[in-house]
């Protein structure tokens, strides 16, 4: 037994009973839409950093904040880790090591670059990355689903 | 009981023992954790000195109470899995507005901005993954046994 995604029909009774084929349709997607809109986050970024130079910016920026040395070849990982993971959550491809990739990326996110603008989003505080970070946990948790490329060839991490 | 009884083999047979015993609880952990976040939105706007963070001209007429209170109550039922598809439904409409109200920054096409201009559209997308799924197995609704 893996993640819950059968539509259950007949376990739940419905409120309106005439939604139960539409729920029958979508429900089974849900799993995979969370995972497609987790892997569209950071496509742009991804993209940005590998390709227009995105990852100067954060060599110079938030790496060199951070401490780190030799940024240039951090930023470069970052940009990696981003494009790549992106496009294998968006295909459910090694859905468990790209997602987890991300969580480690998002750690270093969350508690070291967004912590001192506070929690809420909008002045930028940590909250965009703890969730992502947190949702990124449950895909390494879940898997790809039903919907994913691990599923369509039988194997995942 | 359908396809989702398949075994799959694994690249790390080694690692299974990290999610074995996680593997049924990530969509409620997903429901968890974004309600909890929609619940300290709620608790920010109605409880502390900044309740009108995020906001654009098409959430205006909401007031910041109003606002505040959809996103403690539909927080909290999120996350017990009580009324999740009416919940759900009602934070999708309140996301898409702030989706819809984000001011793009500069030039640059909005869909080529960082995760934090993306945030909104995000939530919005959560919440119609939530409208889809309704509570799930492990929530209050599958509990009662009715659902909207």
């Amino acid at each position: 037994m893996i993640i819950d995604e059968t539509p259950d029909a007949g376990a739940q009774k419905l409120f309106i009973p005439a939604l139960a084929p539409l729920y029958a349709l979508a429900a089974p997607l849900s799993y995979a839409l969370i995972r497609v809109t987790m892997g569209l986050m950071f496509l742009p970024s991804g993209i940005d950093k590998m390709f227009l130079g995105g990852n100067a910016r954060i060599a110079a920026g938030n790496l060199t904040a951070l401490g780190l040395s030799n940024v240039v070849a951090w930023s470069w990982a970052v940009a990696a880790t981003e494009l790549f993971g992106a496009i294998f959550l968006i295909l459910g491809l090694f859905t468990r090591f790209g997602a987890f990739s991300l969580v480690v990326l998002l750690f270093v996110i969350t508690f070291g670059v967004q912590m001192k603008s506070g929690f809420l989003w909008s002045p930028r505080g940590f909250e965009v990355g703890l969730l992502m970070m947190l949702l990124c946990i449950a895909i390494c948790f879940g898997g790809g689903g039903r919907f994913s490329l691990d599923r369509r060839i039988g194997r995942e991490f | 009981m359908s396809d989702d009884d398949v075994q799959m083999r694994k690249y790390l047979p080694w690692m299974v023992w990290s999610y074995r015993w996680v593997e049924l609880y990530a969509f409620a952990l997903m429901r968890l954790f974004s309600g909890a976040t929609f619940f300290i939105h709620g608790y920010a706007r109605l409880f502390t000195d900044n309740p009108t963070f995020g906001f654009n001209p098409l959430v205006e007429w909401l007031t910041p109470v109003g606002v505040g209170a959809i996103e403690l109550v539909g927080g909290a039922l999120l996350v017990l899995g009580l009324l999740t598809r009416p919940a759900s439904l009602v934070l999708a409409g309140l996301w898409f507005l702030f989706t819809l109200g984000a001011t793009p920054v500069g030039k640059q096409h909005w869909l080529m901005l960082g995760a934090f201009d993306h945030y909104p559209a995000m939530l919005f997308l959560l919440s119609i993954a939530f409208l889809m799924r309704g509570g799930g197995r492990y929530s209050l609704d599958r509990r009662i046994g009715r659902e909207f």
